[in-house]
């Protein structure tokens, strides 16, 4: 691939462009496009019932896999390999409170639920290819929508509607809607937790913690913006709380030190019970591009099926 | 009432620059805009958080900062404050010692302008012009014009002035002034009709040697004091100390002694004969006539006072001497003299001009300095609020 062809989905995949692409198919495609192009990670492949390779045999293999014909044939053993087989459910779990509302400072017509979207659908679209079911479900809104994880390209244009349509307001209580998920949850099923995780109560953190007690692989990731980590605001501020819709007036350059204090030890609170609770936390910026994104996320789970 | 002048008015278009400090503390403010913030709860009581009182630090930044153009700007045009004409009807001023011609001249001072006498101020011939109802300052002559003068200001256009005073010539003043009103002289003896006292002439110390070559001398000299005393048809008193003494007659021969010596500097006037020669001054013996020494004057006479009266006797030397005086052709009157009238007299007719006013300047720069120090302070406390 010549320059111009790996610099155009890098490109495609900024925050700024994201934006102004409203197709959630186009993104998640191009990002997990992008992806490939690293050649850091290939499809998996396994025993299966769709071919995709021969390779050599090594010592270890199950001698069941090997093709005996093809021994016949060229008097060498090699193993069949098949694309992998679905073992496993993934569950998007998308907040939808008000707080996913939050706006980029620094890029336009850019919020958390939008990079959350280009999120999901990206990782619903890396799930497919490898075979994996996908499933949805949002949490926090006013109404939950919820998607049974299936496997096939059919779910995937499922999902990537249904996202579109999500919109996020408010704040409701997320246990009551957990045990809509809990009772359809099949073991072994791997959870992503999307969220800012900044609710006062830590609602969707206990239910991570929950959840990864209750076996689940859980996986906690969390998008903040810029302004939140750095509170980059001069003079006098009029802040609106999008859940609760209350107002403070703060100066801002005399608060910033306490901010910035108050938001690290939350965070510092956060990752500890997180990681007490054994669920992996990943901390995510919205200005970030896409695919930096599913580097990150995918470097953090190489040990495991992703 | 005082009044309050702007010597450059025009400087007070400076005061635009008001809307300078508005325009910085509306900017500062413009920036307060509303934000949705999802960590608001980690925002809501932080113990910093009050915006009140910032805003409050901010006005009051901007009201000193508005105060530092606006005294700025007055500073500029330099007010000054005119002291107010007095609202006396009419002064009489008199010169500590003849206060005893007071009454009389009030009574008569009243009939004369027409005016009730408790309308006449009396008050002390001298600079601070007190009431003569508590004692003068000072005994001491000083500027006699010049306080006619600052006496002529002080009052309003129409009110009268009237003085009682002998000024002896070292009184008077450099400047012979023209004041805006006609100024009623009197003598101390004047309407009082009594004598005046000893202020009247100088006084006199007199030295005589007691040696026997120059002790002929002492009843003349004695003679020519009360000769002296009946020509100025004044009181001569003869005092003991060089320093008091007016006329110094000087009888022994020799050096003269330093306490004399520096009261002929101090002002006095000595008189001498040949024998006396000055200790100090590079003077030959042989030098005759006038020399001043410091601001007072030496007459030296060439002739020996003994051969004098040997020569002409008794009964012509004072006349002679008191000749000789005269013909020393005084550039002023002797100390010690009053001088008439008509030369101590200030000129009238000049337009009626306004006391001097008081320049307002140094106590609004050292306000302007406490403001800027104040508004320093006060921004550097904004600024390090803002920086922990």
């Amino acid at each position: 691939m010549n320059d111009t062809a790996t610099s155009q989905p890098q490109s495609l995949l900024e925050p700024r462009t994201l934006a102004a692409i409203r197709d959630l198919r186009l993104v998640a495609r191009r990002a997990v496009e992008g992806l490939h192009a690293g050649q850091h990670r290939s499809r998996v492949r396994g025993s299966g019932l769709e071919f995709s390779q021969y390779r050599n045999y090594t010592p270890g293999d199950d001698p069941r896999r090997v093709d005996w014909k093809l021994f016949a044939r060229s008097d060498r053993y090699f193993v069949r390999e098949a694309y992998r087989e679905s073992q496993l459910e993934l569950w998007l779990v998308l907040d939808v409170t008000g707080s996913m509302l939050q706006a980029s400072d620094q890029i336009d017509n850019w919020r958390r639920l939008d990079c959350a979207r280009c999120l999901a659908a990206s990782l619903a679209w890396l799930a497919n290819e490898y075979g994996d079911a996908v499933g949805l479900l949002t949490i926090g809104g006013r109404s939950i929508s919820l998607l049974p994880p299936r496997a096939g390209q059919a779910q995937l244009d499922r999902l990537c509607r249904e996202l579109a349509a999500v919109e996020a307001s408010g704040a409701q209580p997320v246990a009551p809607q957990l045990d809509a998920l809990w009772n359809r949850l099949q073991r072994p099923a791997m959870l992503v937790l999307i969220s800012d995780f900044l609710d006062e109560g830590q609602e969707i953190c206990d239910m991570a913690v929950r959840l990864a007690a209750g076996g689940m692989d859980t996986v906690a990731l969390q998008l903040l913006t810029r302004a939140e980590e750095e509170f980059p605001f001069h003079g006098g501020l009029r802040l609106r709380d999008p859940e609760t819709g209350r107002y403070c007036e703060v100066d801002a350059d005399l608060v910033r030190s306490g901010y910035r204090r108050r938001f690290e030890a939350a965070n510092q609170r956060l990752q500890q019970t997180l990681l007490a609770g054994g669920v992996e936390h990943q901390r995510m910026l919205i200005e970030q591009p896409l695919d930096q994104m599913l580097w990150e996320f995918l470097r953090y789970r190489q040990d495991k099926a992703y | 009432m005082s009044g309050f002048v702007w010597q450059y008015p025009a400087a007070l278009i400076a005061l635009i620059g008001v809307v300078v400090p508005l325009i910085i503390h509306l900017l500062d403010r413009g920036s307060a805009r509303q934000l949705d913030f999802a960590p608001f709860h980690l925002l809501e009581d932080l113990p910093r958080a009050s915006l009140r009182r910032l805003r409050l630090r901010e006005r009051l930044l901007w009201l000193l900062r508005s105060l530092l153009v606006a005294i700025a700007a007055i500073l500029l045009a330099s007010p000054a404050l005119r002291p107010a004409p007095l609202a006396a009807q009419a002064w009489l001023l008199v010169q500590p010692g003849l206060e005893e011609a007071v009454d009389a001249s009030v009574a008569s001072l009243s009939q004369r302008w027409g005016i009730d006498p408790g309308a006449i101020d009396v008050r002390w011939l001298e600079p601070g012009f007190a009431p003569s109802s508590i004692p003068a300052q000072a005994r001491e002559r000083g500027d006699f014009w010049g306080v006619l003068l600052a006496a002529d200001t002080r009052l309003s256009p129409g009110a009268r002035l009237a003085v009682i005073a002998n000024p002896r010539a070292a009184d008077l003043g450099p400047v012979r002034p023209r004041l805006s009103r006609p100024v009623e002289w009197l003598t101390s003896g004047e309407y009082s009709g009594s004598t005046p006292p000893g202020e009247n002439g100088p006084s006199l110390a007199v030295y005589v040697d007691a040696a026997p070559s120059r002790s002929a001398l002492i009843p003349v000299l004695t003679a020519a004091v009360d000769a002296w005393r009946r020509g100025l048809g004044a009181a001569v008193d003869i005092v003991d100390e060089p320093a008091h003494a007016d006329w110094i007659l000087y009888a022994p021969a020799g050096a003269l002694p330093e306490a004399v010596e520096d009261a002929v500097a101090g002002g006095a006037l000595l008189l001498t004969d040949s024998p006396a020669f000055a200790k100090s001054a590079a003077t030959s013996s042989s030098e005759f006539g006038r020399r001043r020494i410091g601001s007072g004057l030496w007459l030296r006479q060439p002739q020996d006072w003994t051969a004098l009266v040997a020569g002409s006797g008794d009964f012509a030397f004072p006349l002679r001497l008191w000749r000789d005086l005269g013909a020393a052709r005084l550039a002023s009157l002797p100390p010690g003299i009053a001088i008439p009238r008509e030369q101590a007299a200030p000129v009238s007719g000049a337009a009626p001009r306004a006391a001097p006013p008081h320049s307002l300047t140094p106590i609004l720069g050292v306000l302007l300095l406490w403001l800027l120090a104040l508004e320093r302070w006060l921004s550097g406390r904004i600024a390090a609020g803002r920086r922990s």
